[in-house]
């Protein structure tokens, strides 16, 4: 008769049970992983993509003075290439813009993810009115589907998460690994010996570019009363339609945190949107000049400078009622980089020349 | 070596439970698209009640699209719209048109939304739990036979465009005409 083991040992060989199995997932994760579909690790594709961008930027040591941020009008509007062409010195500039991103996302994904890779010198923040909506439903959704994002994920727990899914290959395709559907064809990428995953940064080529700014409306028209678009805007971007304090302190939040990143210089801006879009808002204009006025208040709070090129663009500049096309897109980024040689903002070589690494 | 066997069970099992709890949120249906049978008392604008697809995840509508050549990359990906219906909601470029991708709840939903939008002279196409709404029917009319749905015709009032001329429309006869 066999003697019981004593706790002790149990509890040892049932902890070493548990690290076989675990260790044993992991290399299992690992040999498989490049035939399994891309893990979401991140809130949407877009955000992975931009990722994936920094991450080679970062890794082939490329500098990058100038950052552009922003929700979908800023990846759309402000071209890269343009801005450091028209800059002194040409500085290397990159679009971060994410989809709906307001100014509490932008605070996390700046804070997180783009500063510590790119280390700028300047930070040019496109903040429009539907990004200090603080009932905005694509607002709120970007939001909670970046703080509930495997990879980005809120709070302590979270952010213990989030460490473990960095390192851990099982941890970024435990989802994946659940779906019974996506065997048979990793079963048919590893006989053939296939790989399927794409690399990050190309998986959105139609809708990024590789200087992280917006493709997909480049050849687009503005037709104006579209009910698609308009209800679009009206139900998902500017419904019920709130400036508060929040939403206030929150881009005061997003200014002060660059500021605080190795002095970095911040610019404000406010982009252009047709008449349209303005007569969207609840109250209309009166939305639109209170966000206006935000926007002053913050700049003048924060002492940085606010550059407003809401009005001036034609209705063929437009993809929609607030998106700009590509003819738009070159027009604002040559006039977005004028303004910042302007004696207000007074951008020269020396003070977007690249720090050291 | 019953213990350890015991215990590396206990460690599949823990494994497992936490696939199993993330599965919840990852989803599993919906990967392909099937045909299925019309959408009942749809009201159905064209006068018709064609077999229409059934797909459940908008990443499944944009790979389909994708895959038939119909490119289409997912913006605003986590929309949801409950209060009216809508399950998940997200916008994709086709041939440099917006168009505005919706998975609805139920059917009746959609039987709804086609009602409206035909009313309205909107243009889309539509399947069982889904509608893509666009301006130019050529595109609702491509989407749909990407996905095998359906793309009403509709004699919409021509769309203003920015520099003032009309956007295309379909005609009632099904010939593409400029309105």
């Amino acid at each position: 008769m066999r003697r019981p083991l004593h706790p002790f040992r149990r509890r040892l060989w049932l902890a070493a049970g548990i690290l076989i199995v675990v260790l044993g997932a992991e290399v299992g994760a690992r040999g498989v992983a490049p035939y399994l579909p891309p893990p979401a690790r991140y809130g949407d594709a877009a955000t992975a993509v931009k990722v994936a961008q920094l991450d080679r930027g970062e890794a082939s040591n490329r500098c990058t003075p100038v950052v552009v941020v922003g929700n979908s009008m800023a990846r759309d509007a402000i071209d890269p290439t343009i801005v450091s062409g028209e800059l002194p010195g040409s500085p290397a500039t990159y679009n971060a813009a994410l989809d709906a991103a307001n100014p509490a996302l932008l605070r996390r994904w700046l804070s997180d993810e783009v500063l510590p890779r790119a280390r700028p010198r300047l930070v040019v923040a496109a903040v429009s009115s539907l990004d200090l909506n603080g009932a905005s439903k694509a607002g709120t959704a970007a939001l909670t589907a970046y703080n509930g994002a495997p990879a980005t994920a809120a709070g302590t727990i979270g952010r213990l998460g989030s460490w473990f899914d960095s390192r851990s290959v099982f941890m970024q395709h435990r989802r994946t690994l659940a779906d019974a559907t996506i065997w048979a064809p990793t079963l048919e990428h590893l006989r053939t010996g296939t790989p399927t995953a794409a690399p990050d940064e190309d998986r959105l080529a139609t809708v990024i570019g590789p200087d992280g700014a917006g493709r997909s409306r480049r050849r687009s028209s503005y037709v104006p009363q579209n009910s698609a678009v308009r209800a679009f805007v009206q139900q998902q971007l500017l419904n019920d339609f709130t400036i508060d304090a929040t939403t206030t302190e929150s881009l005061i939040d997003l200014v002060q945190s660059i500021q605080a990143h190795d002095d970095t210089a911040v610019v404000l801006v406010a982009l252009p949107v047709t008449d349209e879009f303005i007569g969207l808002h609840p109250r209309g204009a009166a939305d639109f000049d209170e966000y206006l006025a935000v926007m002053r208040r913050v700049a003048t709070a924060t002492s940085v400078p606010f550059v407003d090129l809401h009005a001036g663009a034609l209705p063929a500049h437009f993809a929609d009622t607030h998106h700009l096309n590509g003819v738009g897109a070159t027009a604002l980024s040559t006039a977005l980089a004028a303004r910042l040689r302007d004696p207000g903002v007074a951008l020269t070589e020396a003070n977007v020349t690249c720090r050291g690494r | 070596m019953s213990i350890a066997v015991g215990a590396i069970a206990v460690g599949a099992i823990a494994v497992g439970i936490t696939t199993a709890s993330c599965s919840n949120t990852a989803g599993s249906s919906g990967a392909t698209t099937t045909a299925a049978s019309g959408l009942r008392g749809t009201g159905d604008p064209a006068g018709t009640s064609a077999d229409l697809s059934s797909i459940r995840r908008l990443t499944d509508m944009a790979a389909t699209l994708n895959t038939k050549g119909v490119a289409c990359a997912l913006e605003y990906e986590a929309l949801t719209d409950e209060a009216t219906g809508k399950k998940e909601l997200s916008l994709c470029t086709i041939d440099g048109e917006l168009a505005t991708l919706v998975i609805w709840n139920d059917p009746s939903s959609v039987t709804r939304f086609v009602s409206s939008a035909a009313a309205a002279g909107d243009v889309i196409a539509y399947g069982q739990q889904w509608t893509v709404s666009v301006a130019d029917p050529a595109i609702a009319q491509k989407v749909a036979d990407a996905l095998g749905g359906k793309a009403p015709l509709v004699s919409a009032p021509p769309r203003p465009s920015a520099d003032g001329q009309g956007a295309v429309t379909a005609g009632t006869s099904g010939q593409l005409s400029s309105g």
